[in-house]
């Protein structure tokens, strides 16, 4: 947490400092616990967000955001799918780690497709990852 | 529809208040700043880390610390007290002890003459152990310090007062009041590392080498020997190096689109933090691999790749602030010379211990001056305290020669960065339980460090509680004379 500016229990603040290190990048980047929820908000994501790539991108943005996104943030987010979705599709190892590795496997519910998942992972990561998602304006 | 003028029709709540409460702060603003036109204005954008030029002339633009976890036996190493040596085995005179407590040992002890052979060394004359050979070999680069003096005979304490200037917790450490004062000239390196060697944490905890109440950006950063060197600089199973990148792009138009509409430069900061991150991915990985030196390099430190020890952290300390990293702190565990146990023993415990010390510290000054870096890279080798003339109180009936904590005069040694080199500064009384002449307290070590960096040890503050803290507190005095 030292990483976030939290006080470590030797010291108390009333005021914590807003810091902005790329410590904290590499941690929201890589972190099992943010790979993992990336994971699961891609799952949800596919299962909640209706057939359409855009239709999916909406919902996780509106999930991590609250708020509905402007055509060029969803045109830039079906952009970074489609593009992941051809690259995990010709290297399945990656894919299925990307999907799965540390979630586990997609319940039956969805579709087998892992490349679509660890494309759809992709997105959520980066959208756990927005100034926005961090700060609110 | 305009992409941008969607979004203002699509404004929700929060953007209106945040917007608003921008407004109306803005207007608040321009009258206070009218008020104080004069003040300065704290910088709230801007990388914290960037390079910055100290206000005096600085002889050392870096800083390396071996820090000897435990405090090594310097009677053993670095003052040769041939009147303790004569004495050895007698009473120590009452007057020496008279009042004090000692941290193992009560009554009255036996005095410990060293049974180490004594050499001196180059040009200086320098006398040093035979328990470290191969620093006899750059004595002439050595500024020797033999009257130190602390105020605290435990560890933690004691570590602490070293490197925060307080034995209690919670202020910041030398190497992040250095960062902070200094920033960094690697963009893509972390300006403050910290590396352990022997698998043991310093005795102060992570608070050795913290940045307390300094932003946390200056707090060390602990890179390992095993695995990531640094936490999750590598990408996730699955993730390739041109994904991340992928990924990062759409990050970074994503935050453009919102930095333009809402003109924070504290999301420019973050997309600027997201590329470091991506460059560190690849710098921190390749600074941190020994593998590459060629085996000549790796020899003279006694340095093998895929090893945790301080010969390795030698060698990296020399790659990092040769890559422009600022500040590297070293601690290596083992040197609490109690003599509770035979490694502990200050005949072959010491020769043990020291042969895994003195040859990288050795092969770390001539390698920095092979490149150039010694001129201006200050190197200091500390620990917490010294230890007793005497033995041990709980180990003095044993065989194992061990010796207590001691704070009232010890050995210390700096090398590089606008030091005297060959030189000897101050003095122990015969004995070696006082210091005889040219007195220096930690915080004397402190301002004069801080001097060699370019600032007045007065003036590097930081307010915190309603007063300027400095890492000297209210002491500390230039030590002129160890200058070059």
């Amino acid at each position: 947490m030292a990483t976030f500016d939290a006080p470590s229990r030797e010291v108390c603040t009333i005021r914590r400092p807003r810091t902005n290190t790329p410590l904290q990048a590499l941690v929201t980047m890589n972190d099992p616990a943010y790979v993992e929820a990336a994971q699961a908000l891609a799952r949800r994501m596919v299962r909640e967000g209706g057939a359409t790539t855009a239709d999916r991108a909406v919902r996780g943005f509106r999930l991590v955001l609250a708020r509905q996104p402007v055509a060029a943030e969803v045109d830039r987010l079906v952009k970074l799918h489609d593009d992941a979705r051809a690259e995990y599709a010709a290297a399945p190892g990656d894919a299925k780690n990307m999907a799965t590795d540390p979630l586990g496997p997609p319940s039956a519910d969805l579709p087998a497709d892992l490349a679509d998942l660890a494309a759809w992972t992709v997105v959520a990561n980066v959208i756990l990852n927005l100034d926005e998602a961090f700060m609110c304006p | 529809m305009d992409p941008i003028l969607a979004a203002k029709v699509l404004a929700t709540r929060r953007h209106l208040l945040g917007s608003m409460a921008g407004g109306i702060g803005a207007i608040a603003m321009h009258d206070l700043l009218a008020a104080t036109a004069s003040a300065p204005q704290p910088a709230v954008t801007g990388d914290p880390m960037a390079p910055k030029l100290p206000p005096l002339l600085a002889k050392a633009k870096r800083m390396i610390v071996i820090h000897l976890t435990g405090s090594p036996p310097h009677l053993d190493l670095y003052d040769h007290k041939p009147e303790l040596v004569k004495h050895d085995g007698q009473d120590c005179p009452a007057e020496t002890i008279a009042g004090k407590k000692f941290a193992f040992t009560s009554g009255t002890p036996k005095l410990l003459g060293t049974p180490r052979k004594w050499t001196k060394c180059g040009e200086s004359g320098m006398e040093l152990s035979d328990a470290i050979p191969n620093l006899h070999r750059v004595a002439d680069k050595l500024c020797l310090v033999r009257s130190m003096f602390t105020d605290q005979f435990n560890h933690a304490p004691a570590e602490l007062m070293v490197y925060t200037g307080s034995p209690r917790a919670g202020r910041p450490s030398l190497g992040s009041w250095v960062t902070y004062g200094l920033g960094t000239e690697n963009a893509n390196l972390p300006g403050f590392v910290t590396l352990i060697s022997s698998g043991v944490q310093p005795n102060g905890g992570t608070t050795s080498f913290g940045s307390g109440f300094l932003p946390s950006v200056y707090q060390g950063v602990q890179c390992r020997s095993k695995g990531d060197p640094v936490l999750y600089v590598s990408d996730p199973p699955g993730m390739n190096r041109a994904m991340r990148r992928k990924t990062l792009d759409a990050l970074k138009d994503l935050n453009e689109l919102q930095a333009r509409q809402l003109g924070n430069p504290e999301t420019v900061t973050r997309i600027a933090q997201y590329e470091l991150a991506f460059r560190m991915q690849a710098s921190v990985p390749d600074v941190m691999d020994i593998s590459k030196e060629p085996q000549a390099v790796l020899d003279a430190y006694g340095a093998k790749p895929g090893q945790s020890s301080l010969a390795n952290n030698c060698l990296l300390a020399r790659r990092l602030v040769e890559q422009g990293v600022r500040f590297v702190h070293l601690f290596d565990w083992g040197w609490d010379f109690h003599g509770t146990n035979p490694n502990e023993d200050i005949r072959d415990g010491l020769t043990k211990k020291a042969a895994t010390f003195d040859k990288p510290a050795a092969a770390l000054i001539e390698d920095l001056e092979t490149r150039g870096l010694l001129k201006d890279t200050l190197v200091l080798c500390t620990g917490e305290f010294g230890r007793t003339p005497f033995r041990e109180g709980r180990t003095a009936a044993g065989s194992i020669l061990g010796r207590d904590h001691y704070p009232d005069c010890y050995s210390i040694w700096m090398a590089g960065g606008g030091v005297k080199p060959g030189y000897v500064h101050g003095a122990s009384d015969d004995l070696g339980f006082k210091v005889a002449s040219d007195m220096v307290h930690i915080h004397d070590l402190q301002a004069t460090i801080l001097h060699l960096l370019g600032f007045d040890h007065t003036k590097l503050t930081y307010r915190f509680q309603g007063r300027d803290f400095r890492l000297t507190d209210v002491h500390g005095h230039v030590v002129n004379q160890i200058l070059a």
